[in-house]
């Protein structure tokens, strides 16, 4: 073995030992913005939904309403977004587009907002082809999912900030294993390295990173968070499906995604097909 | 300059000299400088050490038969009546060298299995708080155990990578040169702590008779201040300092928390028995001398090997595997060396190298040992130490006055041989590892760069290192006193 190898055998030893902090912190959430395409009426209702579904933010007293007759297009609509600070926006999917009935899709509106602006999205439930309304009861089980859990505070913080007292939050992380067996593939056919046992050390390291976070934010928020239970799971298999099943099991009421991807402007690939298709819940998109 | 003429003539006068001319000397005096020069171009020429020594090893032999200078008579070994027909390079080996380093780097392979040296880096990593300052203090300090404990390029390589990923994780690698130079250089400081720290303490130790305890007085002080003076200098020279306020202490502490010292512990057990091992092997090598019942006979290469051989047992199933990480081309280029110097030996070429280094030290006990010190410290900066100290302990063990393990002359050929590496980036394999980790990060420093950099701290270090051995003999620590029969 050479230097070089020895080094690099050294500082992946090392780096294996560090862990993503976790830093608790508790959200303020005191301006929130409700976009219906309906009339003052139905964003009133509206408001009246959110504060019973999240009662965390019951206290907010600062609400803007932008109904129909508020804005015209999407530049206008994130133009007066801008306008005040803002913690979170609650809309719907299909903004002004429900005459067209679509199903797969987020609408222009919730597509151009979630990416032009740094405000938290809750999407309510439903689509413009379906309409669904908020759970009637207070949210006490919310799923917080990613394909880069590890180190992300704002999203673990969120998701911890939205769920109601004596509820539980879900820390989920599944590593696609499309994505996995393509690069086993590629793997398998460079005889320098011995397939089986990266195969098996890959897949361990990829969880553990994931699952050594989550245990860290786990004993963090135990000793200095709210009131909730923590649970986990860290897998690999197709996000989809694995996120579904979940969901169902436990009867999940909020799940909570990033939406940004670093170098692209499209929303972030696995939090976009989870809110075409996860049309029956309401999803936080940050 | 010595003239080696006169000296060359000298040779052909000793009562050695009978069968060797002058021409064969040079002859041989030549292939040494060859093979010197072969090695300090080791990378140059894509060629390990042991197959340089070894094709070098090779030629003397042929050449020593051929101008019969070997004697080739059965060899009378002790508790074996008659004499027993060995290969002539078999009883040129020190084998006691080659057993202490074969053992000692099996030991340290295994014990750090148990995660124990990676465990002591990063609880300091932790213990720092991240503060750049504390930081530096924690890590020559233990850059210096390290080197201490193991051997000079694994403590560089441990503490290196450590000190390129936690400064990485403090947003700090604007300070990952000078860590990474002062580093580089600890490692020849902590190399001069124990006679086992590195491989001129064991030739010259080994030669020259010192024991385990006598070498740890004598050196440990030294140690201290080097480092001591290293590290200020380290923190002047590169601006490393304390962080400012609070918050900052409070953000550096988060990130270097996040540090799990356990992850690389795969074993409790293990862990603590490699501790326990580790603090017996010191100790049995420190009282190697004192052991009853004549097993001190076994010498110091047994004791290593024995530790080498209890810690297998923890992985007795795939003892095999640490064998495959033993550097065999060192131990190779070990064999290898021996066996080139001792037909220099019969070529009269110590002899003739030993009358230069008599002149030198008969300039004076004071101003003998000071030259013999940066003449060592200036022919390790560019050559291998290696063979250097084995060359220049050889010759003074040679040298008529017969010297005591107390001798000045001794201690600043080890001094010298292990300082000279801190000159130049390939004055020592640990100050390469060095350069390997500043070049993998990209970092600016130049062969010349180093130098610039490197020579300050070094000239230091040997001044502090000659006043010391100065102090030392003022205080008739160190003696130039014949040994008795």
């Amino acid at each position: 073995m050479d230097h070089l190898e020895h080094i690099d055998e050294f500082e992946s030893m090392f780096r294996r030992a560090e862990r993503e902090p976790f830093v608790f912190e508790d959200i303020a959430v005191t301006a929130v913005a409700i976009v219906t395409d309906g009339d003052g009426q139905e964003a009133e209702h509206l408001q009246q939904s959110v504060r019973q579904f999240l009662p965390r933010i019951d206290s907010v007293e600062d609400w803007h309403v932008f109904s129909d007759d508020d804005y015209d297009n999407v530049t206008e609509l994130v133009k007066r977004l801008e306008q005040q600070p803002l913690d979170l926006l609650v809309t719907r999917r299909h903004l002004q587009e429900r005459a067209l009935a679509p199903r797969h899709s987020l609408g222009v509106y919730l597509d151009e907002v979630t990416q032009r602006t740094d405000i938290p999205v809750l999407v309510l439930p439903g689509t413009g082809e379906v309409s669904a309304s908020l759970p009637k009861e207070a949210c006490d089980r919310v799923m917080v999912v990613g394909d880069h859990v590890s180190g992300d505070n704002r999203l673990i913080n969120y998701g911890v900030r939205m769920c109601s007292p004596g509820g539980t939050v879900w820390f989920c992380h599944v590593e696609d294993d499309v994505v996995f067996a393509r690069y086993m593939q590629a793997i398998k056919q460079i005889p320098q390295i011995a397939s089986d046992v990266a195969e098996v050390l890959i897949e361990e390291q990829l969880l553990k990173e994931a699952a050594d976070f989550i245990e860290t934010c786990v004993e963090t928020l135990k000793q200095t968070g709210p009131d909730v239970a923590l649970a986990s799971h860290v897998g690999l298999g197709h996000h989809l499906q694995q996120y579904r099943q979940l969901i169902d099991a436990q009867r999940v009421q909020l799940l909570v995604a990033n939406t940004k991807d670093d170098d692209q402007l499209a929303m972030h690939g696995m939090t976009y097909s989870l809110s075409i298709e996860l049309v029956d819940i309401p999803l936080l998109l940050l | 300059m010595i003239p080696v003429r006169p000296l060359l003539a000298a040779a052909e006068q000793t009562e050695h000299a009978h069968a060797v001319s002058p021409g064969v000397t040079a002859l041989f005096a030549l292939l040494l400088v060859l093979m010197i020069v072969a090695l300090a171009l080791e990378e140059k020429i894509h060629a390990k050490k042991s197959a340089i020594v070894g094709f070098f090893a090779g030629v003397c032999l042929v050449l020593a038969t051929l101008k019969g200078l070997l004697n080739f008579d059965p060899v009378k070994l002790p508790g074996v009546s008659e004499p027993v027909n060995l290969p002539i390079y078999i009883p040129a080996i020190e084998w006691n060298v080659i057993t202490i380093i074969l053992g000692a780097s099996l030991f340290v392979e295994v014990t750090s299995r148990s995660g124990v040296f990676t465990w002591m880096a990063i609880t300091l990593t932790k213990k720092s708080g991240g503060d750049p300052w504390k930081l530096l203090l924690a890590y020559g300090i233990l850059t210096v155990v390290f080197s201490a404990m193991l051997n000079n390029v694994t403590a560089m390589i441990i503490i290196g990578s450590l000190t390129g990923v936690s400064l990485a994780k403090l947003k700090r690698t604007d300070l990952l040169l000078g860590f990474l130079i002062v580093e580089g250089l600890l490692t020849n400081v902590g190399g001069l702590l124990t006679l086992i720290s590195s491989v001129p303490n064991i030739i010259v130790g080994g030669i020259a008779d010192i024991s385990f305890g006598m070498f740890f007085l004598v050196a440990a002080p030294y140690v201290v201040i080097a480092t001591a003076v290293t590290l200020l200098m380290g923190r002047w020279r590169f601006n490393i300092r304390g962080l400012a306020n609070d918050r900052e202490r409070e953000a550096a502490a988060i990130q270097v928390a996040g540090f799990d010292e356990n992850e690389n512990v795969p074993s409790r057990k293990f862990f603590w028995f490699s501790i326990l091992v580790l603090v017996l092997f010191v100790c049995c090598l420190a009282g190697q001398r004192q052991l009853p019942g004549g097993l001190d006979q076994l010498g110091m290469g047994f004791v290593a090997l024995t530790f080498a051989g209890v810690v297998l047992t923890a992985y007795k199933h795939e003892v095999d595997k640490f064998y495959q990480v033993v550097d065999w081309d060192l131990l190779a280029f070990f064999a290898g060396l021996f066996v080139v110097i001792n037909t220099m030996e019969h070529a009269q070429v110590l002899y003739v190298m030993g009358q230069g280094i008599k002149e030198l030290i008969g300039l004076g006990t004071y101003l003998g040992s000071g030259f013999l010190l940066v003449a060592s410290a200036l022919a390790s900066s560019v050559t291998d130490n290696i063979p250097l100290s084995a060359m220049l302990a050889k010759i003074l063990k040679s040298q008529p006055a017969d010297y005591t393990p107390n001798a000045p002359y001794w201690w600043c050929v080890i001094f010298g041989a292990n300082l000279g590496g801190n000159i130049t980036p390939i004055g020592s394999a640990s100050t390469v590892v060095a350069m390997t980790i500043i070049q993998k990060h990209k970092l600016p420093l130049s062969f010349v760069g180093f130098v610039k950099v490197a020579s300050l701290f070094a000239l230091v270090e040997i001044v502090i290192a000659i006043l010391y051995v100065f102090v030392l003999t003022l205080l008739g620590v160190l003696a130039v006193t014949p040994a008795g029969p």
